[in-house]
């Protein structure tokens, strides 16, 4: 692969955890854990570590930064109680407990959505919709959350009014993202990935774990291949509505996994070793 | 670090809420996992599935039981894994089957990490308890299961059972157990993930066979006349992710729903379709069953996304009793939907789960006849119902209801003013349930 560099940067003692990590910083993550990709520990700005049992959870998942960049969104949940942990320059602030909470996210704005005991928050308040599910993704303009309900469809609620459209149940879809006001990226579990514009579908390629790279304007994702108990390849792909789709790892011995954009590349973790890389992409 | 203010509520309450678990078929589509004779992997363990799944929906406790895959179709590992991890299942159990060199047999189940004290390990126990029950095969313990890619990526304890090795061929053949469907192979293991997750969560778990034996349209016992007239669709609410559908312009089709009945006896059954406008309003459905046939005309524009019952009836153990779903007669331009049929132990006032006991006879002479001598011989004394149904379960009349004692007792049907045909002569009790059919002569 020409004028590509991978480079490994970071090799925790303990099994790294991935669920959005966060590059450039490195300086906050989840780590260690019960499995891989959920930790006991957060790894604090300072350095400091977050134990899990100190907000009375056993887990934590997926860090989320908020767009100005100065505090991150981390979700902790044990069987009992979830909550949402803020974790900022001026220390740690939790949401909850919750009997049930959702992974957070953030609008342009910088205004924090979870769900919560069947309930859609913003900003820990109660936003006067009723919504039962784990994952939401939020419009930059917070005027539209898309989410997949338990028969893995498509829909797309109307913050203003509450109602709820469906636009699409023809795979089974979840973990849905709006990447633009009017954009939004799904992968299935049966149908690769797909971008719906308005009512527009477009079908992206096979593959796994879209991710939004805002300074390519363009999608992240890997394609894997797998014997049924563990991964025998995988590489990053990045794909435009132009260009289509562009290989950007043929790694036979890294297998790439949670693809995270950044401006001059995309990180990812090795699912073999834990190992977190980087792939220099230039422009 | 600053850790601003951790509340105390923190430690509080853990109140009660219902549970989800995300049941895991593993491989499928392109990938057959291991090869049996007669049957692939990847086909017992969406069979394994969907049973656990049946079981699951008699558990009130537990308020979704997910699948990362409901059909023949490829799923990567990775998909597997994000969509547990992005619904929030409290649990995840990937289903699969061994194979090594067709004389191992066994059973074992995998989690993260092997301290008791880890609710992974815990589940694990309780399935691989529970699978050695279904089976009785050898017990080869609770695993590291570390390494496994959907044990080691999921944010909730996740466990991967290997049923039996599907590809044993030294005293039986595995694979021919799960292509038959043998002494209820596949819904004994799918009980067996059922109940050890419930007793894991504190739940009560269900009992085996309270399921009823249900035939999806993607079940191994569904069959229809032409597949390129049969197509597929998800409008309403179906049973499982879709169902079939065909147009009744040419009245020709039909569709069928066989199930592999672990015990013979009087069973209820249901039909699941989703309703609409467009349905036809006289789909005719036929229960094939010991005693005969019995036809029902079911309203398909309406009361769908629910078991609609149909009635009580005897069936053999096996395969010899079905249902089929038939265009011919129906209403034209309409379209009829071929979803679920369930059989479930009927309601005959009979206890059906209990086996029969050694030496209990039941002889009925002549066989045709006009009147009937009954010798039952028990080898105890028993409370006994002594009855004769009609083909489509009603109760004809009752011969005896008591004490019975030991050795043989003879009793006697006279019919007067019955209709000449088929019907069955049962005898229940606490300790076993017999039935024979006989044949009424003008």
């Amino acid at each position: 692969m020409k004028n590509l560099c991978y480079a490994a940067l970071f090799l925790h003692p303990f099994p790294l955890v991935f669920g959005g990590l966060l590059p450039p910083a490195m300086d906050v993550a989840v780590l260690d854990g019960g499995t891989l990709v959920a930790g006991r520990d957060f790894l604090m700005w300072d350095g400091g570590i977050l134990r899990a049992s100190e907000v009375g959870c056993d887990r934590f998942y997926r860090p989320t930064t908020s767009p100005d960049g100065r505090t991150v969104a981390v979700w902790a949940g044990s069987d009992h109680l979830n909550c949402v942990v803020l974790v900022g320059g001026n220390g740690v602030e939790i949401m909850g407990p919750y009997e049930r909470a959702g992974l957070p996210c953030w609008d342009n704005q910088g205004n924090l959505w979870f769900t919560a005991e069947g309930s859609l928050l913003r900003n820990g308040a109660m936003s006067g919709h009723s919504l039962g599910v784990h994952h939401i993704s939020v419009a930059p303009g917070a005027d539209r959350l898309v989410f997949t309900d338990r028969q893995d469809r498509l829909l797309v609620m109307d913050m203003a009014s509450g109602n709820v459209d469906t636009l699409s149940t023809e795979y089974r879809f979840f973990g849905p993202i709006f990447v633009g006001d009017d954009i939004i990226v799904s992968p299935s579990l049966n149908g690769g990935i797909w971008m719906f514009k308005g009512s527009e579908a477009v079908y992206v390629d096979h593959g796994e774990q879209p991710a939004w790279w805002r300074e390519r304007n363009s999608l992240v994702y890997i394609r894997t291949t797998d014997d049924g108990m563990n991964l025998t390849s995988s590489d990053i792909w990045t794909w435009t509505c132009e260009q289509r789709s562009r290989r950007l790892t043929d790694t036979p011995y890294i297998l790439e996994i949670n693809p995270t954009p950044a401006p001059d590349g995309v990180y990812f973790v090795d699912s073999f070793s834990g190992m977190l890389g980087f792939v220099e992409v230039p422009r | 670090m600053r850790v601003g203010a951790l509340p105390l509520l923190l430690v509080s309450a853990f109140t009660a809420h219902g549970w989800t678990v995300c049941l895991d078929p593993g491989h499928g589509g392109s990938d057959p996992g291991a090869t049996g004779t007669y049957y692939l992997e990847k086909e017992a363990n969406l069979d394994v599935a969907y049973q656990a799944l049946n079981y699951l929906s008699m558990v009130p406790d537990c308020e979704w039981a997910g699948m990362t895959r409901t059909g023949d179709y490829t799923v990567s590992l990775v998909n597997r894994v994000a969509y547990a991890n992005q619904n929030g299942f409290d649990r995840f159990m990937s289903i699969h089957e061994n194979a090594f060199n067709t004389y191992v047999q066994g059973s074992e189940t995998f989690c993260y990490s092997l301290d008791p004290g880890t609710p992974g390990y815990d589940l694990a126990s309780r399935v691989l308890d529970d699978i050695l029950w279904a089976h009785g095969y050898s017990n080869r313990g609770v695993k590291d299961g570390s390494w496994i890619y959907v044990i080691a990526n999921t944010t909730m304890p996740a466990i991967l059972g290997e049923g039996s090795f599907i590809d044993y061929d030294a005293a039986w053949n595995e694979s021919h157990r799960y292509f038959t469907n043998w002494n209820d192979h596949s819904g004994r293991q799918g009980f067996a993930y059922a109940r050890g997750i419930s007793l894991h969560m504190g739940s009560t778990p269900p009992e085996y066979g309270s399921e009823g034996h249900i035939v999806d349209n993607l079940s191994p016992g569904f069959s229809v006349n032409s597949e390129a007239d049969w197509n597929t669709g998800s409008y309403g609410e179906p049973w499982g992710p879709d169902y079939r559908w065909s147009s009744t312009t040419n009245q020709a089709d039909w569709a069928r729903w066989t199930p592999n009945l672990p015990e013979a006896g009087w069973h209820e059954v249901s039909v699941w379709y989703t309703h609409g406008s467009n349905r036809a309003p006289d789909a005719v459905y036929t229960v094939h069953h010991q005693g005969g046939e019995t036809q029902f005309i079911v309203d398909q524009t309406q009361n769908g996304g629910q078991w609609i019952l149909l009635g009580d009836f005897p069936f053999s153990a096996g395969i010899s009793g079905w249902v089929t779903l038939s265009e011919a007669g129906t209403t034209p331009e309409r379209v009829v939907i071929a979803d679920a049929v369930k059989f479930e132990m009927g309601s005959t006032g009979m206890d059906h789960s209990l086996p029969a006991v050694f030496g209990t006879r039941l002889e009925i002479a002549p066989n045709p006849g006009t009147a009937f001598q009954i010798r039952f011989t028990l080898p105890v004394e028993s409370g006994v119902h002594l009855a004769v149904y009609d083909i489509a379960g009603r109760l004809v009349e009752t011969i005896h209801n008591g004490a019975v004692f030991p050795g043989e007792s003879l009793f006697a049907w006279n019919p007067s003013g019955q209709p000449s045909g088929m019907y069955l002569v049962t005898a229940g009790s606490r300790e076993f349930n017999l039935a024979r059919r006989v044949l009424l002569l003008d």
